[in-house]
């Protein structure tokens, strides 16, 4: 390898050497060997006036190329990939600088993306399947410049979750990307879930599972800098409703019976069948809704699988006595009734079943998911304000609000109505 | 480590000489005009070739070699608009997965030609109808999965030649060989492409069971699943496991194409043929544009109403003549005999089984009593030249004869069919699933056949 290296070495040497020599034509360089590819928005064309809008809001205002109509050569050659749709595209160009250009602009000043923002956008229709893996990508950041939105021909006004999830999400994604491309994050944040990185098999892993180890997204343990990515994006577009289900699930322990099963489903609850404490009995679930207290007849508060009643009865307490004016009905000591066996009945004069009592897995993974959460947004948010001068919480905020009254064919009308 | 500079110092001191003298300029340029410019001018004539005369082009579109080729039709604007359209079980499957009938989809997109290496016609906005075949999405209701990889169809071509208003493209990514003709502009896309789909069971009849490509020095090879656009080739009298030859193709509105060039052995006059671009005759028949004279076809006529496998159907409509009054006048020899009603007459191959013969002539009737009956009547056939046939009767059972003699209409045609040769003609040389008989000593006289 060394040889190889030094003869590359003299070969470049040479060549520069003879290149100096050859720099003596007289050449004219007054005019350039490549066309003017500087081409006047034509107002014949069927995209003029979405062209003019673009190069109003995004070219003329931050030095923006919004590339919506698609050149392989600009994507990776790697993946079959194809062009966004006309009207999918002019919604998202008007979606982003809604929810992106112009809640940066309120919130932190109309210089910040002309200084930080990505020089080109392009739109893909299609998502980037990677098939040996079964992942898809649904943004890249490049260089600091380039932000690469794909999926966009799944669009779909109607769905605010797949909205927020694809596209919203995406765009604060590769935004971090590209800001922690220009100033680095502190190397603190690397050490919070340090151990629970997998970049071969996140996609395999579960959002319960990964959020106890303080990742906000599988997608997120794929390795430190989409971790910080994503903590950012879902900060900004999730809503409290859905980071108060991301720090329960945070909070809980994970265990799955399939062993070392890659794509094993883990549960955060488990009971035992007819209440028998035996590992061979021991069913796993995780369906929060299924999970309530219950209070026994002898007054104990106890969690339960309430889908799951055994075929054990409560028993009341002996000694049991007929009632003279009832034959037939019977009473247990604390005067509840009971059948002539002495089994608890309910108002209906049938026997009380034992329902299972379910446990709640033991957190193993060594982290406080919540915790770890909470500290990653911390140190985003500083972060972000020390070195930009962003508040993040003022940026959630903003982004929230647009995020829930946006209305397309309001926003639709800047494009129309363009002069 | 010095011996090495030395080295180095006197081979870079060669190359300072050389390009010393590099600063000659007497060495003529090869082209007027520097490489930038020259894919410009490119790309403003193959824009205005595009836009020329309507616009309007058809596409043979090819994906991999293991799919067949697919008719696309493209208009293109001056404002940077082209109207796509096709008629193919994908478009079906976007609004019906159960279906695999082909149907009309249209959608209006973008295009333009870009600068890259050369001129790259691009489809560059998503349109449903044509850029199915490269989305990596899986389409719902077929077989395989397209997860990841789609069909492997292109959207930017590499614009290679324009000649006789035919442009010659390359798919950039994957690299199918497409060719674009200039079609008429007032041409309607659905009555064209609608067309196209018709002609798939024109060309490859699945009634008919075998096709030929026949080469000049008269040997043929045999062509298999020709309907699905997936052929298959093989010498007539070699082995089909062993030496059958696959190549994808496309049916056009004009013709059929492979997506390769095939080259065939003609085992009579020793010479390889290649054979890839067919035109459709008025006789039916497909001819070869790159020979002008190996043709396809089904076999000869008369072989094809001697098919052993093919059962045919006397149609009425097409009968005339003597032939014609005699068949009429069956249902009228039965009612008057029994009163009972001709319900078909057919030819050909014994599905009955119930003679000897591989080859009866039944006629079905039905009774006063509404049940039914078959009358069968074997024959063999003798073949007179390419297109003559003659029936011979054979030896019919004595319930047959008896009545073959009470219903005298029956004898009328029955010794009509076995008194004169009959010349075969169809519409169709490649698909004669109709057929004529015309009796060769009299002209006005004729039986059509359908093959069942």
């Amino acid at each position: 390898m060394k040889v190889i290296k030094k003869y590359i070495s003299a070969f470049v040497m040479m060549s520069a050497l003879a290149m100096g020599f050859t720099s003596c034509s007289d050449d004219d360089f007054t005019e350039t060997i490549f066309p003017d590819q500087s081409e006047e928005l034509d107002p014949n064309s069927a995209t003029y006036k979405f062209d003019k809008w673009l190069k109003q809001n995004y070219l003329d205002v931050y030095n923006l190329d919004f590339r919506y109509k698609m050149q392989d050569v600009g994507t990776d050659m790697n993946y079959n990939l194809v062009p966004a749709t006309y009207q999918n595209a002019q919604d998202l160009a008007l979606l982003a600088k809604h929810l992106w250009f112009d809640v940066y602009n309120d919130v932190v000043g109309p210089n910040f993306l002309k200084e930080y923002g990505p020089r080109i956008i392009h739109l893909i229709g299609s998502p980037a399947y990677d098939p040996s893996t079964g992942t898809i990508t649904v943004g890249l950041a490049e260089g600091g410049i380039k932000v690469s939105l794909f999926r966009v021909n799944a669009l779909d006004l109607n769905s605010p979750d797949q909205l927020n999830e694809y596209y919203f999400k995406t765009m604060h994604h590769e935004f971090a990307h590209i800001l922690h491309q220009t100033k680095t994050y502190p190397a603190k944040f690397n050490t919070i879930s340090v151990g629970k990185y997998d970049g071969s098999n996140w996609q395999d892993r579960q959002e319960g599972v990964v959020l106890s180890c303080g990742f906000v997204t599988p997608y997120a343990s794929s390795a430190y800098r989409e971790d910080f990515a994503e903590i950012i994006a879902n900060y900004i577009v999730k809503t409290d409703a859905q980071w108060k289900r991301f720090y329960n699930l945070a909070s809980r322990g994970w265990a799955t019976p399939s062993g070392d099963d890659p794509n094993a489903v883990y549960y955060c609850y488990y009971y035992y069948k007819d209440n028998v404490v035996d590992e061979e009995k021991k069913q796993y679930f995780s369906d929060d809704d299924l999970f309530n207290e219950y209070v026994t007849p002898n007054g104990d508060t106890i969690n339960v699988y309430s889908n799951q009643v055994t075929n054990e009865f409560y028993r009341g307490e002996a000694p049991y006595t007929q009632d003279a004016d009832n034959p037939g009905k019977y009473f247990d000591a604390k005067n509840r009734p009971v059948d002539e066996s002495g089994f608890l009945l309910d108002e209906r004069g049938n026997k009380i079943a034992i329902p299972v009592t379910a446990y709640k897995v033991e957190d193993k993974d060594g982290i406080d998911g919540v915790a770890a959460l909470k500290e990653k947004i911390q140190i985003a948010r500083d972060w972000l304000r020390d070195s930009f001068g962003v508040d993040l919480d003022k940026l959630r905020e903003e982004v929230q609000k647009r995020q829930a009254t946006f209305d397309i064919n309001e926003l639709r009308k800047q494009i129309e109505n363009v002069q | 480590m010095m011996k090495k500079l030395y080295k180095f110092s006197a081979i870079a001191a060669v190359l300072m000489s050389a390009s010393l003298a590099s600063c000659n300029h007497e060495e003529a340029d090869i082209f007027d005009q520097n490489a930038a410019h020259r894919t410009e001018e490119a790309r403003k004539m193959y824009k205005e070739i595009l836009l020329d005369k309507g616009g309007k082009w058809q596409m043979e579109y090819f994906t991999t070699e293991e799919e067949h080729g697919y008719v696309y039709l493209f208009t293109f604007r001056n404002d940077g608009t082209v109207t796509i359209s096709g008629n193919n079980e994908y478009i079906t499957k976007l609004t019906n997965i159960d279906s695999n009938v082909p149907s009309y989809g249209s959608e209006t997109s973008m295009w333009t030609i870009l600068s890259d290496n050369g001129p790259v016609l691009s489809f560059n906005s998503y349109n449903t109808i044509f850029h199915l075949f490269a989305t990596p999405e899986d389409i719902p209701g077929t077989e395989r999965d397209e997860q990841g990889y789609g069909h492997s169809g292109d959207y930017e071509f590499d614009l290679m030649k324009f000649s006789n208003d035919t442009l010659y493209l390359e798919g950039k990514k994957n690299g199918a060989e497409i060719i674009m003709t200039r079609i008429a502009p007032e041409i309607d896309d659905e009555t064209y492409l609608n067309e196209v789909v018709a002609l798939a069971d024109s060309f490859f009849n699945a009634k008919v069971p075998a096709v030929y490509v026949n080469l000049p020095g008269g040997y043929r090879h045999v062509v298999l699943d020709g309907a699905t656009q997936l052929p298959k080739f093989y010498p007539e009298t070699g082995d089909y496991i062993t030496e059958y030859v696959g190549r994808n193709a496309i049916i056009t509105h004009d013709g059929f194409t492979l997506g390769k060039p095939l080259t065939l052995r003609d085992s009579i006059d020793g010479n390889d043929y290649t054979i890839q671009h067919f035109i459709r005759q008025k006789d039916g028949s497909l001819l070869c544009t790159d020979d002008n004279r190996i043709t396809i076809t089904a076999d000869a006529l008369n072989k094809v109403v001697g098919d052993e496998r093919l059962l045919w159907r006397v149609n009425a409509a097409d009968c005339k003549g003597e032939l014609g009054t005699a068949f009429a006048g069956l249902n009228t020899g039965f009612k008057a005999y029994n009163g009972s009603s001709l319900v078909h007459f057919n030819i050909g191959l014994n599905v009955l089984n119930n003679t000897k013969s591989p080859y009866t002539m039944v006629v079905r009737i039905k009774t006063k009593r509404g049940s039914y009956l078959n009358m069968s009547v074997p024959y063999t056939v003798e073949y007179i030249g390419k297109d003559e046939i003659k029936f011979v009767l054979g030896e019919m059972d004595s319930n047959m004869k008896t009545f073959i003699d009470k219903v005298p209409a029956f004898k009328t045609m029955m010794n009509k069919l076995a008194s004169s040769t009959f010349k075969c003609s169809s519409n169709s040389l490649i698909a004669p699933v109709n057929m004529v008989l015309t009796d060769s000593s009299d002209a006005s006289s004729a039986l059509g056949i359908s093959i069942q």
